[in-house]
């Protein structure tokens, strides 16, 4: 293959206006003298089943057109990132949605953890985050100058929402002046397992102020009343063990055997959870536990996950 | 509305058929039913299929090979309850007045599933799941109160095994099943403890069919009228969602509801098919069936009364535990069960003097039991 060779692929889901993005991109870098090869798979479900565009950039003719070695990937969800990681290239260019795509496997390349979305819905429309992923990438690789992005971008924008997608492409330009280095750090911090369930060392529950309901994590909505007026409490770390089981078999998890069980709290939360305890058949109902929260060792995909456990006191 | 009779039955060998399409099970059970109930296949206004982790349009190709073209095929799910959910919408459907007659379908094969190849994934939003929480474990903590609050011990949830395995043999549909002691069941490989794999139902390829018709229509083919005088499927509450983890909200609901609609009260049962995928579970659904008083389960089960040949014997077909448990078929397989006994054509494990049965399914996500659905059928002579 020819040494000008770059091959960039947009993954996500249906319905996200990749297929839109690429089209945008190759006929900026055509209009630049660069040839391109542009190709797309997808689920069956239009929308919501996982969805690549896919750009293989040439200065010569293409000699083969699909990609088979990724060296600019922009993920706006995390069903993209297993189909993708395969092909990537070592020391590869790798933008990913902070919220549609918060996890990435550990590995050689340079990670962007961008707001794509987030900066999208501040312009007024999350459908725009495709225009704004766009914006970020031109920026990060250089690949083409922003103007024929812009005529591009003003080419194909549907009637009505021009402002909107040139706005969208600018601010995924001013995404990096503000996030470089930042985002671009090796190591994600860790990150608890479900957002606003810890606080410090304790659990975040919910109390109902109409029927006393009591919740963990703390609910929107008490499903006993339906009443909204939930008020918050932090949850001491002394608990009581009200059932438990020990896991011996199961593909799912690692580990094996591994304990787990409700607790019930003074405040009248019962919580599930981990046991942490040298041997399992020490276990009793009834017995005095401690929560603790602190990193967990099963992660997902490559992430450090903060989680809870009980231990024996 | 319209009161709904049972006109015939049908269903396929359970066992492991890796040979055997999904269709080709299907279409045995359909045929079957078909015959039972002496009709052409062209008299058919509607078929309900299911079937879970299928290809699309699965439930559809069981059918064309006997002749049902032309008519509303539609494919119903609600996880293990999906086969009794597909039964439930045939039952409005007639008792309504949008079909005379119809079949409800249910057909699994675990072997060509694409559950054999990937295991169910958790529910991301339950946070049970992600933190260690399996179907079999749930039931583990369960089981666990049982023996708090009841005194159970591993033994009775073994004996439960054994009493599914008992009739099962009775049952020439059980394809393999042995008889096994308590000693065996509780002895053999810890799952999730107190639950061992012979407290465990297996997968298992199967199908079962149901044909429902209207009084009219019926009484032009058989003098055998069987109602079906009840049909309820309730989403609601699941085992982990209940205070005392011993019941299954919805459960309760259902059967409240199904007893009021069909105007019969527990004590008036005289035969009872259930979902008994774990082996405690059993033990729930006396209480939520109202078999027992709350808190009995355990006693009731001792008692012998739920065994074949006692007061309210409970799955004498051997339910899950011994069949096997395609999950979608079995929710049809069991209301088949009932009417067998209704008919008095049960053979060795027939219920002497049946009148009034009950069917009950359970139905919770591959990960979750927060919400479950409940699908409770009442039949009468």
């Amino acid at each position: 293959m020819s040494g000008s060779r770059i091959e960039m692929r947009l993954g996500g889901t249906g319905g996200q206006g990749l297929l839109l993005s690429a089209k945008i991109l190759a006929d900026a870098l055509a209009a630049g003298g660069k040839r391109v090869a542009q190709s797309q798979t997808y689920e069956p479900t239009s929308r919501g089943g996982f969805c690549n565009a896919d750009l293989v950039i040439s200065d010569a003719e293409v000699d083969f057109p699909l990609a088979t070695a990724i060296d600019q990937l922009v993920l706006l969800d995390r069903l993209a990132v297993k189909p993708s990681w395969p092909l990537l290239k070592p020391g590869a260019l790798v933008i990913a949605d902070t919220r549609l795509c918060p996890e990435l496997p550990a590995g050689d390349y340079r990670r962007y953890h961008l707001p794509l979305s987030r900066t999208a819905l501040e312009l007024g429309s999350e459908r725009v985050t495709n225009i704004v992923a766009l914006g970020a990438l031109v920026a990060l690789s250089g690949i083409c100058g922003r103007e024929q992005v812009e005529q591009a971008v003003r080419a194909e924008a549907p009637r009505g929402f021009l402002d909107l997608n040139v706005d969208a492409l600018k601010a995924g330009y001013g995404l990096l002046t503000q996030e470089d280095g930042l985002a671009n750090s090796p190591e994600p911090p860790a990150r608890p397992l479900r957002d606003g369930i810890y606080r410090g060392a304790a659990l975040v529950a919910g109390i109902c102020q109409n029927c006393k309901a009591a919740y963990f994590p703390k609910p929107e909505l008490c499903v006993n009343c339906h009443g909204d007026d939930i008020k918050e409490i932090e949850l001491g770390a002394e608990c009581v063990l009200f059932s438990f089981t020990t896991v011996h078999t199961e593909a799912a998890h690692s580990g094996l055997p591994y304990s787990i069980g409700y607790v019930d709290f003074p405040e009248g939360v019962r919580v599930f959870g981990p046991l942490d305890v040298e041997d399992p058949s020490n276990l009793r109902v009834g017995m005095p536990l401690r929560l603790e929260i602190g990193l967990m060792q099963h992660d997902g995909a490559g992430a450090s996950i903060i989680g809870h456990r009980f231990v024996a006191t | 509305m319209r009161e709904v009779y049972v006109l015939g039955i049908g269903q396929s060998a359970f066992g492991a058929f890796p040979q055997r399409s999904v269709a080709n099970l299907g279409c045995e059970a359909a045929g079957a039913a078909l015959n039972d109930a002496g009709i052409e296949a062209f008299r058919l206004q509607g078929v309900y299929a299911n079937q879970q982790y299928s290809d699309m349009m699965a439930g559809q190709a069981n059918v064309p090979d006997i002749g049902v073209t032309g008519i509303e095929i539609p494919k119903i799910d609600n996880a293990d309850a999906g086969g009794a959910s597909a039964v439930w919408q045939l039952w409005r459907d007639v008792a309504a007045g949008v079909v005379d007659v119809g079949m409800a379908l249910g057909a699994d094969s675990m072997a060509a599933s694409l559950l054999e190849k990937m295991p169910p994934p958790a529910f991301e939003d339950e946070l049970e799941s992600t933190l260690g929480m399996t179907m079999p474990s749930g039931f583990a903590l369960s089981a666990r109160r049982l023996m708090e609050t009841q005194g159970a011990t591993i033994e009775d949830f073994a004996r439960v095994s054994v009493k599914a395995h008992d009739a099962g043999v009775l049952n020439p549909a059980a394809q393999g099943c042995n008889r096994v002691t308590i000693e065996q069941v509780v002895k053999s490989e810890m799952i999730s403890d107190p639950i061992t794999v012979l407290q465990c139902c297996r997968r298992t390829d199967g199908a079962a069919a149901i044909i429902l018709c209207t009084r009219a229509f019926a009484r032009r083919y058989t003098t055998k009228l069987i109602q079906l005088a009840a049909s309820v499927v309730l989403t609601g509450d699941g085992l982990i969602r209940q205070k005392h983890l011993t019941s299954i909200g919805s459960g309760y609901q259902a059967a409240r509801h199904a007893y009021e609609v069909a105007g019969v009260g527990p004590y008036d049962l005289d035969v009872v098919e259930m979902h008994d995928a774990f082996a405690c579970e059993e033990i729930l659904h006396y209480e939520d069936l109202e078999l027992c008083p709350r808190g009995e389960g355990i006693a009731l089960l001792r008692s012998g009364a739920t065994s074949l040949g006692g007061r309210i014997p409970v799955n004498p077909s051997g339910g899950l535990l011994s069949l096997g448990h395609p999950p979608n078929a079995s929710g049809v397989r069991n209301i088949c069960e009932v009417v067998l006994h209704l008919r008095d054509e049960a053979g060795e494990r027939q219920t002497p003097n049946a009148m009034v049965g009950l069917a009950q399914m359970i139905g919770s996500s591959a990960a979750g039991l927060r919400t479950q659905t409940a699908a409770i059928h009442i039949l009468t002579v």
